[in-house]
């Protein structure tokens, strides 16, 4: 039996970027390690299995000590970090802080079996022997940089650079936004020397989630103007886009360094400038779905300037906006245990040292994983075909049987993303949350390197994300890295995030086709209407000595319809200026659909009730077709056509006005209310279409009420119209209100 | 002269209570009430910046490499940086726990059925 990574070499290998403290100071039961050790009455035997232990297994505590919490480590401008690396790497635990902080140098490693000596540098002391330490209580970026450089680029892709980040560019510091102690705003972590640092909310980090979101967001400088920050407007964008979509997804539209997609730990890696040798277990590839020398990239290029390569981040839903997110594609051996969730793993040290051995000596070593091959002729091998698949389990099971590990109730099985297998063609899902590609393939949000304002999405109008080529929802993204024959298989961006194809066309229709198309059409009928006048001017009624007025419509008509005229015009104004992205700001935006909103609810109720009370006059009669084939007589014919009340075009007019009127109501309210995206993708594209048609109609309906009809308005505005124009433009009316006379 | 020197033995024995009375206020240790203790805290943010220290060892003791005093032996930052600031407040902080001590939840601690606590133990690639 053996522990593959005790508290003493989490302390060695991870301590040179942990701060010390915790786990590299306290074992689980609360005791100092090396006063633990070193106590006669606990038997702890130095390098010895003492019990299996994790936490003294192996471990040689008394003579390296522990890692306290390094106060200068963050709050000392120029603290040597890597003489600090040098020795947690030679074991010499407690004497990294002293050299970490340049007040003397050690000879000597624990790891060595020497005792290491410790001299001070007189310089950094006074007289009286005391130091005087610059210490910096808001630790500077170079300080946070020692450990969430290197480790932040990996699968954050964070490069942290005045070349990536509009805010380190502006001079900003981590600890402007990641706020602690008495500085910071939420109550949760703030107190005097509280070190919980204001975080975000990251998918892929689970530890003291009750403490995500305690950092500032970005509204509280850029609504606020903290820190002289440029207090956004967001021009011409309508509100809801800021309660559906993350800062970061417009504000980062591009990624200027890579960040593995996939971390394939199935097969070997012989890239060089690997190190330790035991990280050739792991194969990355980058965004392009290419191999990626990760670790050779990192040891070749100066700190903080990781080459450069550009990719769209793939958007997704968390927590109910969409981010950029990194989502890690994982290829593994696991243990699964029968009857139990979850998928375990074998010692990486054990799968490394199986393909040590086969490299060492292909034929006799585990020959079997000489069938896994570069399929796709890409520089990597990959595991993806049955055959590949069964001849790595076969590998794996005969090095645990060389061990002599019991399988005893587990099996040995092959994860692929979020599925696994025995034998690879029988695949068991595994639960997954929807924006992981596996439980155990880490998701991260973009949350760094964002780009200057006018380089966000939407900066060049709608159609940067709603038109038919945006990458916004079109781009291509892996949905796998291999398909079984070594092809990567690739989705839309819009299918991860839950959009069809069918309601994204109506989108891009809305926005590619419908604007352009309602500007010129309004611009058209408007010149075709004046055409109309000048070509075939109004129809006048011939007036006659005993003209006499005759009562058209009454008081409640006239009211219901000045109501209705005022509300159509507030709802085309209100409703053009959104949909035409008029350059006002958010807040205005919203303040014109609240008002387009409760107005619309009130207009369906004002065409309802105009209906209702012109029902009988709608209703169609023979001779209306008469009325039609002639075209109301608008076009050239000039005698007398019938018409009751309402002539056969009035008629259809309100027909189609409460048919639209409908839509627009039910699409209005799908849009307010339904939790669809797709639904209300279709819902805003048939909002427009119908609003358009129905504005041109209306702008028709005024000109023949007005211009093309003299005398017209009377009846609307004082409700009565004169006998010759009766007779003229409404003979049955006429006749039957005179018969009543 | 007889109420001359009893008024000296009242006077000597006045003297002598209020000095006994005295004592108790002279022999007083610091205490750690929160008034003493919001006081020091409102000197320490007074001062703003660390003053000159001494550094010191593991176990408390002064390292004073000036005068070769405890010179051989490495400082320690707890004992020293802790003399005057929350140690065990400071070392609260997840940067150093990372999940130590930590509930994990019930799918965390099925999905990964080898981790304690839900800190970078392991678990997720």
């Amino acid at each position: 039996m053996e522990i593959d990574f005790t508290s003493f070499i989490f302390t060695y290998k991870c301590g040179v970027c942990h701060p010390g403290g915790g786990a590299a100071e306290y074992d689980r039961n609360g005791n100092r390690y090396d006063r633990f050790a070193a106590d006669p009455k606990n038997g702890i035997i130095p390098g010895g299995e003492n019990n299996f232990d994790g936490d003294y297994f192996k471990s040689n505590w008394a003579e390296s000590g522990v890692v306290e919490a390094d106060c200068l480590i963050c709050h000392l401008k120029d603290y040597n970090n890597q003489k600090r690396k040098e020795q947690i790497q030679s074991f010499n635990f407690r004497w990294a802080a002293t050299v970490g902080a340049g007040f003397g140098e050690v000879e000597g490693s624990v790891g060595q079996g020497e005792k290491p000596k410790v001299t001070y540098d007189l310089s950094v002391f006074q007289k009286d022997g005391k130091v005087v330490l610059p210490v910096i209580k808001e630790v500077l970026n170079e300080n946070c940089l020692f450990c969430h450089r290197e480790s932040d680029w990996k699968k954050r892709g964070s490069s942290y650079n005045y070349r990536t980040d509009v805010h380190i560019r502006a001079g900003l510091r981590c600890v402007d936004c990641h706020l602690t102690g008495r500085n910071a705003e939420d109550p949760r972590i703030r107190g005097r020397e509280e070190h919980q640092i204001g975080k975000g909310d990251d998918p892929g980090n689970f530890v003291r989630d009750d403490l995500d979101n305690t950092m500032r967001r970005c509204e509280d400088c850029h609504l606020n103007g903290v820190l002289n920050a440029p207090v956004i407007k967001h021009q011409d964008l309508p509100p809801e886009h800021l309660t559906k979509i993350a800062c970061q997804a417009c504000h980062i539209p591009w990624r200027q360094v890579k960040a593995a997609l996939v971390q394939d730990a199935s097969v070997f890696n012989t890239s060089p400038r690997i190190k330790p040798p035991s990280k050739r277990i792991w194969s990355f590839y980058g965004p392009d779905i290419r191999p990626w020398n990760y670790y050779g990239d990192s040891l070749s290029y100066p700190e903080g300037l990781q080459p450069s390569f550009q990719f769209r981040p793939v958007l997704g839903w968390y927590k109910g906006k969409i981010n950029p997110l990194n989502r890690v594609y994982t290829l593994w051996v696991g243990i699964k245990t029968k009857g139990e969730k979850g998928v375990s793993q074998p010692y990486m040290k054990d799968i490394f040292m199986m393909w040590n051995k086969h490299m060492a000596d292909p034929d006799n070593n585990f020959p079997q994983l000489k069938k896994i091959q570069d399929d796709n002729l890409d520089g990597f091998p990959e595991v993806d075909r049955t055959e590949e698949i069964n001849a790595l389990l076969a590998a794996v099971r005969l090095m645990l049987k060389q061990k002599e590990d019991t399988l005893e109730g587990k099996e040995v099985v092959f994860v692929d993303g979020d599925r696994f297998t025995v034998n690879g063609f029988e695949w068991e899902s595994i639960a997954k949350k929807p924006y992981e590609y596996s439980p155990y393939g880490s998701v991260f949000k973009f949350n760094h390197d964002i780009t200057p304002a006018k380089n966000a999405l939407g900066a060049g109008g709608c159609r940067d994300c709603h038109g038919s080529n945006s990458d916004f929802f079109f781009k291509e993204i892996m949905a796998k890295p291999f398909d079984g024959q070594g092809k990567t298989l690739i989705e839309k961006n819009a299918t991860f995030l839950g959009y069809s194809s069918f309601a994204l066309g109506f989108m891009t229709f809305q926005h590619e086709t419908l604007k352009p198309l309602m500007f010129w059409g309004f611009l058209v009928i408007f010149v075709l209407l004046i055409f109309h006048y000048v070509i075939f001017g109004p129809k006048r009624s011939e007036q006659s000595v005993d003209d006499i007025l005759l009562l058209r419509f009454g008081t409640w008509e006239r009211v219901i319809h000045y109501c209705l005229l005022v509300l159509f015009l507030v709802q085309s104004i209100t409703g053009l200026l959104t949909f035409f992205a008029i350059p006002f700001s958010s807040d205005t935006i919203e303040w014109l659909n609240t008002i387009h909103r409760y107005c619309g609810y009130l207009f369906l109720l004002n065409i309802l009730l105009v209906f209702s009370i012109w029902l009988k006059d709608v209703i169609f009669a023979k001779y209306d077709w008469e009325w039609i084939k002639k075209f109301g007589g608008y076009f050239g014919y000039c005698d007398q056509l019938p018409s009751a009340r309402f002539n056969a075009g009035q008629k259809v007019f309100l027909w189609v006005a409460l048919f639209f009127a409908i839509i627009l109501g039910g699409t209005g309210l799908t849009i307010i209310y339904s939790e669809d995206s797709n639904l209300i993708l279709i819902a805003y594209c048939l909002h427009g279409v119908v609003a358009f048609i129905f504005i041109l109609a209306v702008m028709v309906h005024i000109y023949l009420s007005t211009l093309a009809n003299p005398g017209t308005l009377m009846g609307i505005f004082e409700g009565k119209v004169s006998r010759s124009w009766a007779k003229k433009h409404h003979p049955v009316w006429e006749a039957i209100n005179i018969e009543k006379k | 002269m007889k109420t001359y020197d009893r008024l000296n033995r009242i006077l000597i024995l006045l003297v002598i209570l209020s000095f006994v009375m005295a004592i108790p206020a002279f022999a007083q240790t610091p205490s750690s009430d929160p008034d003493e203790k919001a006081y020091e805290e409102a000197k320490q943010d007074a001062m703003g910046i660390c003053p000159p220290i001494f550094l010191r060892d593991e176990n408390g003791n002064t390292i004073n490499p000036v005068s070769r005093v405890n010179a051989d032996v490495p400082y320690s930052p707890k004992q020293t940086c802790g003399k005057c600031h929350d140690y065990d407040k400071i070392t609260q902080g997840y940067h150093f726990n990372q999940g130590k001590g930590e509930k994990m939840t019930k799918n965390f601690a099925q999905t990964y059925p080898w981790c304690t606590s839900p800190g970078q133990y392991g678990g997720r690639w």
